[in-house]
C-alpha cells in the first residue's frame, strides 16, 4: 500500500464524466476545505496502469514512472507551465479503478503553485518538474501553506456571485442567464472559488456534471456536457435562494 | 390561479430556448411568483405551466442519455413530473432531474 506523504491523507473521489474529462472532489487534510477540479484531463493508461492517474493539464509527461524493477510508482509532478498545479494520485498497486472509488493523493492544487512559490517551494517544484523525487518535502511549509489557504482565500458565495451587489456577467436572454467570457478555465476558476468554503459533494444524483451543496444553503452544479449551446464551454448552475437562481454560461 | 403566469412562461422559455433546462428552474420560478402556494398546490401549478409550455411552446422532455428530445405528449410528461415532485416532497433543485428542451 502506498503511504501518503506529509503524514496526512488527501481523501477524494474522482469521477469519469466522459473520455478525458474527469472531476475530482477532495479535501485538504489540514484545513478540511473541500476542493473540486472539474473537467480536467486524465491520462488514461492502459489496463496495466489503471491504478495510476495523473490529474490536471500538463506538458511534461512523467516517462520515468517505473522503477528499475518495473514496479509502479506513486508520482507527483508539477509542470510550471500549466495553468493549474498538477498532482498525482495512485491506488494500491494492481487495484482496478472504478468511478467514485476513494483514492489517496498528495500535492496541492488550485492556488498551490502560487502559494508554494510564496512559501519558497519553487526549488522543490522545479525539482519535481525535472523528475526528482519529492520525498524531501517539508510538512512545516505545507502546514503554513494550508493555514494561509484557509484564512485568506475563503470567500462567500455572495461575494463571488454578487461583487459590489450586482450578479456577475452580462444578462443573456433572461436576467438569470449570465454570460461570461473565458471559457472553461474561467468557469473552473469561479467554481473553485464557490466550493472552497465548506461545500459538500452531492452524490447519487443523475446530474451530468459535478454537484455541490453549499454550507449556507443552496446547490451549484458544473457541467461541460448536457448542453446544446454550442458556444458555451461550461455552465455553472446556481440555485441559492435569496441570492441567485439561474446559470452562469462561460463562452470561449 | 397562478400569479404572473406570463412571466413564468417567459422565464422558462428563455432558459429552454437557451439550453437544456432542468425542472427546478421552472418550479422555483413558479414558487418565486407564488410563494403562498402549498407544495401540493405548487405541483398543480407546475402541471398547468408545463401543459402550456408543452402544448403552446413545443417544449419537449429530454432523453438525458441520448440528449435528444422525446416525443412524449403533455400528459405523459406531466405524469412523470408529478410523480417526481411527489417523491421529492420539496422544491426541486439542481440534480433532481427531468430536463426539458425544444
Amino acid at each position: 500500500m502506498w503511504q501518503p506523504k506529509y503524514g496526512k491523507e488527501w481523501k477524494a473521489a474522482i469521477y469519469k464524466e466522459s473520455i478525458g474529462n474527469w472531476t475530482a472532489n477532495y479535501i485538504n487534510p489540514w484545513t478540511g476545505t473541500l476542493f473540486s477540479d472539474v473537467g480536467f484531463n486524465v491520462q488514461e493508461f492502459s489496463r496495466p496502469w489503471s491504478e495510476f492517474m495523473i490529474l490536471g493539464s500538463y506538458k511534461d509527461f512523467p516517462v520515468k514512472s517505473k522503477n528499475q524493477n518495473n514496479k509502479r510508482l506513486p508520482y507527483l509532478f508539477s509542470p510550471l507551465e500549466a495553468n493549474l498545479p498538477v498532482w498525482g494520485a495512485c491506488l494500491e498497486a494492481g487495484a482496478a479503478w472504478n468511478n467514485g472509488d476513494p483514492f489517496y493523493a498528495t500535492g496541492w492544487a488550485l492556488t498551490g503553485l502560487a502559494e508554494a512559490l510564496t512559501f519558497g517551494l519553487s526549488s522543490e517544484l522545479a525539482g519535481l518538474k525535472n523528475g526528482a523525487s519529492y520525498v524531501n518535502s517539508t510538512p512545516k511549509v505545507l502546514d503554513a501553506l494550508a493555514a494561509k489557504t484557509s484564512t485568506s482565500l475563503v470567500e462567500t458565495a455572495s461575494g463571488i456571485l454578487k461583487p459590489g451587489g450586482n450578479i456577475i456577467g452580462k444578462a443573456g436572454s433572461n436576467a438569470s442567464i449570465r454570460e461570461l467570457s473565458g471559457g472553461i478555465e474561467a468557469a473552473q476558476s469561479y467554481w473553485n472559488r464557490l466550493v472552497t468554503s465548506g461545500a459538500k459533494p452531492v452524490l447519487g444524483s443523475s446530474y451530468k456534471g459535478t454537484l455541490m451543496q453549499l454550507p449556507n444553503g443552496g446547490t451549484i452544479g458544473f457541467r461541460t456536457i448536457m448542453s446544446r449551446s454550442s458556444g458555451t464551454a461550461a455552465t455553472i448552475d446556481v440555485n441559492i435562494p435569496g441570492l441567485f437562481q439561474g446559470k452562469l454560461k462561460f463562452n470561449p | 390561479m397562478i400569479n404572473n403566469l406570463k412571466e413564468i412562461i417567459s422565464h422558462s422559455m428563455a432558459f429552454i430556448e437557451d439550453d437544456f433546462t432542468e425542472l427546478w428552474v421552472v418550479v422555483n420560478k413558479i414558487y418565486e411568483e407564488n410563494p403562498e402556494l402549498s407544495f401540493s398546490e405548487l405541483i398543480e401549478a407546475t402541471k398547468i405551466v408545463l401543459k402550456e409550455l408543452i402544448e403552446g411552446y413545443n417544449v419537449k422532455l429530454l432523453d438525458e442519455e441520448t440528449q435528444q428530445p422525446t416525443d412524449f405528449d403533455s400528459s405523459v410528461i406531466i405524469n412523470i413530473v408529478e410523480k417526481r415532485l411527489k417523491e421529492l416532497n420539496q422544491l426541486p433543485t439542481i440534480g433532481d432531474g427531468i430536463w426539458f428542451t425544444m
